[in-house]
């Protein structure tokens, strides 16, 4: 599952926490469109089909507060600070797909730190959540869950239920 | 008896002997000895019961229900993620199954730096062998092994090196392949279906969905827990509170040191928190074009090389490497590259094999209280990240004597060894946060157990030293780093703990 992930944002300088967004409990469309770009970046053709849009703030729901606010940033820190580092570039969303790509490498393979960790954050909690989707199964020839495809037996509890 | 945070009435009131917060390995041993020995207890989980018939295998909806923070938690710096269950039965739930007993000299060394005569080989014997026997330990015969686990076997065995089939805690195992998603069928015998039901069996009470927020002391004493119930959806419904003559913290090596120095508890040691121990480890796969190894399907865990073990066999670099069957969602984040690179790769995801390095840390991270969450500090030292490339090194070594066209690091650049010629590459790589992708399994060591607070966090007895009845009993207690997988250490350790509360209270 994903790797990486909210605590990432907890690594931004003091210097640069000036540009970043507010804390929240929740992704807004922003936030889900720029999830979206990095998925087409990082899964490649047929990510628009895939449900991140709904998995992963489901994912979100199933976090402590404190942990939601962190990875509810991800997105929009990583935007941001995009343009804050250098401010020339567009919003994230707006860029061509080859210079997304440009982008995103910039971030995963940077010498500083902090970059490369938020960079390797975005692509794992993105690209866990694009593989957990059974629609991609087909595609790597995964067969996915036993149940359902093969009927076997429960094996009564050796201690019975905690009742 | 079984209550849920659910659904009790809130403020949720009661009292008892012993309160148990954790009802993993660690915390339902405490609660089965304590019951057993007559003893009212409440055994207390932030996580729900899950059944068989809930474990649906689908790998991004159970990661949601059975891990801590859905999965993701990481190390402060991001560079290690922590997988660990929340869930009844704690991560026995969602583990391996791998028993290794704590192997002699690492006990030795435990006695004699620690001052902890009750854990010889000799004395911890029998609790093993009882303990064994509750969880139906066996060796698993290597005409099991799946193709992934019997291609590191072969390897190992032409390179001449020491391994084995693991022993494990199942009963029955249709080898499925979801043992990290929950058993579907009952023949893992995690601690839930063991040591839970045994605990209710002799009278302790359940109460699940309910996380324990604060322990109340005063005057060398701990007189309650307080908490927060969760409601389905894992949103705060209410509070409860427990008063107890004896409180155990079995919440593991993250959460047990996080709630007692969040609680304010008094720790004249200052190891609390400290020692963090995490088996860090990185995974490393091999190549078979055209052939369908699918490290995910059957026994998924099933053969270590102990070649390059420090605690088996006194080898510096002190790793074992283990098979592991590797989910979509995993190895997607293994596998360099954007858009039709990734894709192209994983569309060979049936092609590869799999294994997980389990290193024997040599420098602890530490926990800490951060904002409303544990704080979890650790990077992986210099000295580390050298015997973790030595340990890659072995790996790849393995995969290809077992036949592979190449080896797969989990770099973040793209690492293709394809011959013991190109092990070199492990030199220019990076192996800093974010340049490799590390897991840890198995969390230790913040509560460590001694002689005296100059060594120990807690007594040999697991208490807190500040007070008379506050104990630890779970991962926390490992004086060291074990080494190898720890189920049955953090069985048999909680089990010298409860001789110690039922001795001392």
């Amino acid at each position: 599952m994903a790797l990486g992930a909210a605590s990432a944002v907890l690594l931004v300088p003091t210097s640069l926490q000036a540009a970043l967004p507010p804390p929240k409990a929740r992704f807004g469309d922003a936030d889900l469109d720029v999830i979206g770009a990095l998925a087409r970046v990082l899964y490649g053709p047929g990510a628009d089909a895939l449900s991140l849009r709904t998995s992963l703030p489901e994912t979100l729901g199933f976090m402590d507060d404190s942990q939601q606010a962190l990875l509810a940033s991800l997105p929009s820190t990583f935007d941001l600070l995009s343009r804050a580092l250098v401010p020339t570039v567009h919003p994230f969303v707006t860029l061509s797909e080859a210079d997304q790509g440009a982008a995103l490498e910039d971030w995963l393979q940077s010498r500083v730190g902090f970059r490369r960790q938020i960079g390797q954050a975005l692509r794992q909690l993105v690209l866990s959540h694009c593989y957990t989707d059974e629609a991609v199964y087909t595609d790597i020839a995964y067969p996915g869950p036993w149940l359902g495809r093969h009927l076997l037996p429960v094996h009564p509890l050796r201690f019975g239920e905690p009742t | 008896m079984r209550l849920s945070g659910n659904t009790v009435a809130t403020p949720f009131l009661k009292t008892a002997q012993v309160v148990v917060v954790g009802t993993g390995p660690g915390g339902s041993t405490i609660a089965k000895r304590m019951a057993e020995a007559g003893r009212d207890v409440v055994m207390i989980d932030a996580g729900s019961y899950i059944s068989a018939a809930e474990f649906s295998q689908r790998e991004g909806e159970m990661m949601r229900k059975l891990y801590h923070e859905a999965g993701l938690r990481t190390t402060d710096d991001g560079s290690m993620a922590m997988l660990h269950g929340r869930v009844v039965g704690g991560s026995s739930v969602v583990n391996y199954l791998d028993c290794f007993r704590t192997p002699d000299r690492l006990l030795y060394d435990w006695v004699a730096r620690f001052g902890l005569p009750e854990l010889t080989p000799e004395k911890m014997r029998p609790r093993f062998e009882k303990i064994e026997d509750i969880l139906h330990v066996r060796k698993l015969p290597v005409e099991n092994l799946n193709l992934n686990n019997d291609k590191l076997r072969r390897g190992t065995e032409a390179l001449g090196w020491a391994g084995d089939t693991f022993h494990r805690n199942a009963k029955d195992c249709y080898g499925s392949g979801f043992c990290d998603l929950g058993c579907s069928y009952n023949a893992k015998q995690s601690a839930a279906i063991t040591f839970v039901p045994l605990a209710t069996t002799s009278g302790a009470t359940l109460l699940t969905d309910a996380r324990v927020d604060r322990v109340i002391t005063e005057a060398g004493r701990a007189i309650a827990v307080e908490g927060t119930l969760l409601d389905h959806a894992r949103q705060p419904r209410g509070s409860f509170r427990i008063d107890a003559d004896v409180i155990v913290v079995s919440g593991g090596a993250i959460h047990t040191p996080y709630l007692l120095l969040s609680s304010g508890v008094d720790d004249p040691s200052g190891h609390l928190g400290q020692n963090f121990w995490t088996h860090p480890g990185s995974p490393v796969c091999g190549w078979y074009p055209g052939e369908r190894v699918a490290n995910y399907e059957g026994i998924k865990q099933g053969y270590y090389i102990s070649e390059f073990s420090d605690v088996l066999h006194g080898h510096p670099t002190g790793v074992l490497i283990e098979g592991i069957g590797a989910p979509p969602g995993i190895t997607a984040t293994i596998f360099p590259g954007l858009g039709w690179e990734r894709q192209d790769m994983l569309r060979r995801y049936n092609e590869f094999s799999a294994a997980g390095l389990l290193l024997r840390d040599k420098v602890p991270g530490s926990i800490g209280v951060g904002k409303g969450r544990p704080s979890v500090r650790w990077s992986l030292a210099k000295e580390d990240a050298w015997r973790l490339k030595e340990a890659t090194a072995h790996c790849a070594e393995a995969w290809l004597a077992a036949g592979a066209s190449a080896v797969v690091t989990g770099h973040s650049r793209l690492t293709m060894i394809r011959s013991t010629k190109d092990l070199r590459k492990l030199d220019d790589v990076g192996w800093g946060p974010g340049e490799v992708a590390l897991f840890c399994f198995h969390q230790m060591g913040t509560a460590r157990m001694g002689h005296s607070p100059a060594v120990g966090a807690v007594s040999p007895t697991g208490r807190m030293w500040a007070y008379q009845n506050l104990y630890v009993a779970d991962g926390s207690l490992f004086p060291t780093a074990s080494g190898v997988n720890p189920q049955l250490t953090i069985y048999a350790l909680s089990d010298v703990v409860a001789d110690g509360i039922l001795a001392e209270t």
